[in-house]
């Protein structure tokens, strides 16, 4: 099969060329851990911090080289203060080539969501 | 061609006075339940609007009693030309929700 790059039309990803979210969700995991694990909570730093997160996140997805794919990175970050939260998505698409990851991550005082949306362009 | 974002901001409203109410409080049992009603209703009112777009609708309540902060922050790759988001915030005395809606051209 030819490469989607070389098609003008295409309405399925070959199969390299296909988001999988198992293969990214270690990926997010490393940029998570890496920036948060040693770090405390503290509210002055904590928008840069996440916009810090999405925006890695999204150069290391644009580096998948997945031509036809678009991403949404939704980063969520809270103190860890022993307060509620859920959070419900729910999407309209192509289920069989649209896909999302999901990523949670705790520690003593920061509590952090990493929502990451992948669609496909046709 | 897209949604106008008041219609949007007007859906979610709508729906989440319907599903939570604005004197209801928070409990764990019942965010859950508020949370995927209100995703799945938001859903519903935009595939009716007949528009040519996948959406995804995500939907976060925080409880308010201690003081903690949140912060989302989120970042797209995607045609700014034809690819729309729409942030909503709706508050109670004890819980804040937001609602994210992305709709992406097909």
């Amino acid at each position: 099969m030819q490469n989607n790059e070389e098609r003008n039309f295409v309405l399925r990803p070959t199969p390299d060329q296909k988001f999988r979210p198992n293969a990214v969700l270690p990926m997010i995991k490393e940029v998570v851990t890496d920036k948060l694990s040693a770090t405390t909570y503290n509210f002055d730093e904590a928008e840069d911090l996440s916009k810090e997160l999405s925006s890695t996140i999204r150069n290391r997805l644009k580096g998948l080289q997945l031509p036809r794919y678009k991403y949404i990175v939704q980063v969520y970050l809270a103190e860890q203060a022993g307060q509620g939260m859920a959070t419900a998505t729910q999407s309209v698409w192509d289920e069989d080539c649209d896909s999302y990851v999901n990523y949670r991550f705790t520690n003593t005082s920061i509590w952090c969501q990493v929502l990451v949306h992948a669609i496909f362009h046709y | 061609m897209s949604l106008p974002e008041e219609e949007v901001h007007m859906m979610i409203k709508q729906v989440l006075d319907e599903t939570v109410g604005p004197n209801a409080t928070y409990t764990q049992k019942d965010s859950v339940v508020w949370n995927q009603k209100a995703v799945e209703n938001i859903t519903k009112k935009l595939v009716a609007s007949g528009k040519p777009f996948k959406y995804i609708v995500t939907s976060s309540f925080l409880q308010l009693s201690n003081g903690s902060g949140l912060h989302v922050s989120t970042i797209s790759y995607w045609n700014k030309s034809t690819d729309t988001s729409y942030m909503y915030r709706w508050e109670t005395k004890t819980m804040l929700a937001i609602v994210y809606v992305f709709a992406v051209a097909i």
